[in-house]
């Protein structure tokens, strides 16, 4: 990904020599003549659908975002401008909205992963009785969007939750008061309802890789089964757990639909679709898709450079 | 921790976070199930059964107003006298979905071979870049009324969004698929049998990875069937796509009404899911 | 079937050098064996004969016409893999006359010469059964089938007996030898398994570091050795052979 420029061998003839080398890898693309040749046409033939659809359903859309954010006019995008910026940097606003969407995402992704070591080591490790039942219930909400998530959470805690009338009988109090879907720890229990699932499909795959012979032997040596998960399990699982963290937080930063129906925190996701909403501000909804886009690519980016991150489900 | 206290308690310990877990995820979907079919709902379970006024209101066999108002239908076939009709939004995100599946397995497939069967410089790269979702549905949406004004309201806009962020999907179930097979092996057998290598491709390497293509293309149409984020920003008019039809429902209609319309959700995805596995079975077998 | 000749092959990857300046001939309806520790670079070597691997210097020729840069699909050459490789979205029949469909060469016809060669491999029962049903014995018999229904210029054999057991694989020997020698098939046989080489070949070439220290009969190879590394190599085990052809 490095440019020219920036090589060590950045001079003119090394320039004319990448050139060159360049123009030879086209040339073997476009009329192969070794087995190697016609491979990398088949590498690139095979690449080509996918780069066409990132580039006009992707790449240039974000692109586009980019240029109006930056734009000196509301609408056209012209000129350089960073108004749209230093609105985001300077209001303390849009610095709480930020600051909302990492604790969020960041406090959900741990208990949503927290939870899924166990789980997952429940069904790959126990002998459980129906475990493929099991593995199909908790694999299910994976298919549903972010709006239903939410109205299983007014189903348990809402004002006519079941959980929340349960303990609105037994307790004599009022169940408005004790609802507590739509409130922050309400939106905490639905973001977990969506990314438990997925940070257990994350996490089984990690499990299936694990070397069972080595736990069979910690264990002939007298560990307990704690010890044998905290010495033997756990640094194996441990690039699965950081992958499963990466993705999960992700998927945490990308909730939205959840919030349309339980819209008592706003995070970044919401407010970009405010600002359209309320005055169609497209300068500061591109700013804001620009900040999100660079920030998550950076982390998932550094991430998987420096840790032994795994990603793939 | 001690050892006695690990041996007790860490496996039922462990097993009741299984099962405590699963509850939360289950028991609202089932409670939304048999809810819908109930006529109240404010104390603690539903009550007042079994009707089935909530599922007709929803489907639109009563006349509705307003924001509850139901799903329209289309007539899809005209025959002596009888109209074949069917929900609009059901069918026009069984269409929209269906048309982002068709857009996966021809970008998807072809990346998952060349990851999994090629190496090539950058293939880190190409790997994680077919893996990872670009953005989520709320930039990609922002970023197609900028990008496609006109355009990214329809139908179209609607499939090819749909496919970008479901891609990683089928190129996920579609890779691990091709790397269970001697794809080295089979690509050479056929080549050196006198296939050129596009037909090597599509007679030979997809048709034995179809199990895993049809579940990629299960995961990847049920994920977009009940896409809510992208839809939210970029439709405008029209028939609305499933997901939004489910949130007006959640956001303005009785309880017992949305669950109906959130259980008929849940009947599609476990409907579709069960139909794809027979096509898969048998619809795909060469040998009849 | 024709005559096989490398001239002068190399190949490298990178800085290292996998076959490094071999010359052979395997002359019409011979089957030269390639043996040697994995790394010496005789995998390269027969995939460099099927078109898989172009070489670096060097030439490839079928019955003196050069073919070092025709794709292998062009060149009709068999290919038979320890793995078996078979097409698991087709029958056996199918599997074995794939090659003939992919020449154009009508259903009835090709359907037949299928059942003839599984007749002739004592597997014409297993027809229209699925791949994946058969032993390993027997998916290794469809294997040969497959790349002998082209009647290719050459079969190329990667150590096709490798991971099945002691019984089976003195049995195939048996069956396998004589039916490429009735059918009077140009082969290349790679092994790393001396007493297979010695059973199996007409000639045999002893490769090490990429390049081949000693090419003969068995006989020759195992009486007379022309380094100390093949002596070692061949008098490994060495074999008690009474079938041996010399």
């Amino acid at each position: 990904m490095g440019t020219p420029s920036g090589h060590p061998d950045g001079t003119f003839s090394g320039v004319r020599a990448r050139i060159k080398a360049g123009v030879t890898i086209v040339e073997s693309i476009v009329d192969p003549l070794t087995e190697r040749d016609r491979e990398r046409r088949r590498v690139v033939a095979l690449c080509a659908p996918f780069a066409a659809l990132l580039a006009i359903a992707g790449a240039y859309p974000l692109w586009e975002v980019f240029r109006i954010s930056v734009s000196a006019e509301q609408y056209r995008s012209v000129g350089f401008s960073l108004q749209a910026y230093r609105t985001l940097t300077t209001d303390p606003y849009y610095r709480r909205v930020a600051f909302n969407s990492l604790w969020l995402a960041g406090g959900t992704t741990l208990a949503s992963v927290g939870l899924a070591v166990p789980i997952t080591h429940a069904l790959e490790k126990y002998d459980l009785p129906g475990e493929d039942v099991f593995v199909t219930l908790v694999s299910f909400p994976i298919s549903l969007p972010g709006i239903v998530a939410a109205f299983m959470i007014l189903v348990l805690f809402g004002n006519n939750g079941v959980l929340t009338n349960l303990v609105a009988v037994l307790t004599g109090r009022e169940s408005i008061e004790l609802a507590i879907a739509v409130s922050a720890p309400g939106l905490f229990v639905a973001f977990c309802y969506s990314m438990i699932p997925r940070a257990t499909l994350i996490l089984r795959g990690t499990y299936a890789e694990i070397d069972h012979a080595a736990e069979e032997a910690a264990q002939s040596l007298g560990a307990t089964p704690w010890q044998t998960f905290r010495h033997v399990t756990l640094p194996q699982i441990r690039p699965g757990i950081i992958g499963a963290l990466i993705l999960t937080f992700r998927t945490g930063l990308a909730i939205f639909g959840t919030l349309i129906v339980i819209q008592t925190v706003v995070v970044w996701t919401l407010q970009i679709s405010r600002e359209l909403a309320t005055g169609y501000d497209i300068q500061v909804a591109g700013a804001m898709a620009t900040v999100y886009f660079f920030f998550t690519f950076a982390f998932t980016a550094l991430g998987l450079r420096y840790t032994s991150a795994e990603v793939g489900l | 921790m001690s050892a006695t206290l690990s041996r007790q308690f860490g496996r039922p310990v462990v097993t009741m976070t299984l099962f405590l877990v699963v509850s939360f995820l289950i028991v609202p979907v089932l409670l939304t199930f048999v809810g819908s079919f109930a006529g109240e709902w404010s104390g603690v379970l539903p009550s007042d059964f079994v009707t089935l006024r909530n599922w007709r209101e929803v489907l639109g066999l009563t006349e509705t107003v307003g924001s509850q108002r139901s799903m329209g239908w289309d007539s899809i076939l005209s025959l002596g006298g009888y109209t074949l009709a069917v929900p609009s939004e059901l069918i026009f995100s069984v269409g929209l979905a269906l048309g982002g599946v068709l857009i996966n397995l021809l970008v998807g497939v072809p990346i998952a071979y060349a990851v999994a069967r090629y190496n090539f410089r950058g293939k880190e790269w190409v790997n994680a870049i077919s893996v990872l979702p670009l953005v989520p549905g709320v930039i990609l949406g922002v970023a197609f009324l900028r990008a496609y004004p006109t355009l990214s309201g329809t139908s179209f806009g609607l499939i090819v969004g749909y496919s970008l962020l479901k891609a990683p999907f089928m190129v996920m179930a579609v890779r691990s698929e091709f790397e269970s097979m001697p794809l080295q092996r089979l690509e050479e057998s056929a080549r050196s049998l006198g296939a050129s290598w596009p037909r090597t491709f599509l007679t030979v390497i997809v048709p034995n990875a179809k199990s895993g293509i049809i579940s990629g293309a299960i995961i990847c149409w049920t994920l977009a069937a009940a896409e809510f984020n992208f839809s939210y920003i970029v439709w405008a008019k029209g028939t609305q796509p499933l997901a939004l039809f489910l949130q007006r429902h959640i956001s303005n209609s009785s309880f017992t009404k949305a669950a109906a319309a959130v259980s008929m959700f849940f009947c599609i995805i476990v409907a579709i899911t069960v139909l794809l596995q027979q096509v898969g079975s048998r619809g795909f077998d060469t040998r009849g | 079937m024709a005559r096989i000749t490398l001239d002068s092959i190399r190949k490298r990857y990178g800085e290292t050098m996998a076959v490094d300046g071999v010359s052979l001939t395997v002359d019409d309806g011979e089957i030269v064996g390639v043996l040697g520790p994995s790394g010496c670079g005789k995998t390269t070597t027969l995939r460099t004969v099927a078109g898989f691997e172009t070489p670096t210097a060097g030439t490839v020729a079928f019955d003196g016409r050069e073919v070092t840069n025709v794709p292998p699909e062009d060149r009709n050459v068999g290919l038979v893999f320890q793995e078996y490789a078979l097409f698991d979205n087709m029958t056996v029949r199918e599997n074995v006359a794939f090659g003939l469909k992919m020449r154009g060469i009508e259903k009835t016809a090709r359907d037949e010469r299928a059942d003839e060669l599984l007749d002739l491999l004592d597997i014409g029962a297993m027809a229209d059964r699925d791949p994946t049903t058969l032993s390993g014995g027997q998916q290794q018999r469809v294997g040969l089938a497959r790349a002998l229904a082209i009647e290719p210029n050459v079969l190329l054999l990667d150590e096709p007996m490798t991971g099945l057991d002691a019984k089976l694989k003195a049995r195939l020997r048996e069956e396998v030898g004589e039916l490429l020698s009735d059918l009077d098939v140009t082969g290349l046989y790679v092994t790393h398994d001396q007493e297979e080489a010695m059973l199996m070949c007409d000639r045999i070439a002893v490769m090490k570091g990429g390049r081949i220290e000693q090419v003969g009969t068995p006989r020759e190879i195992y009486e007379s050795p022309a380094t100390e590394f093949v002596s070692e190599f061949v008098a490994l085990d060495a074999p008690d052979l009474p079938f041996v052809r010399w």
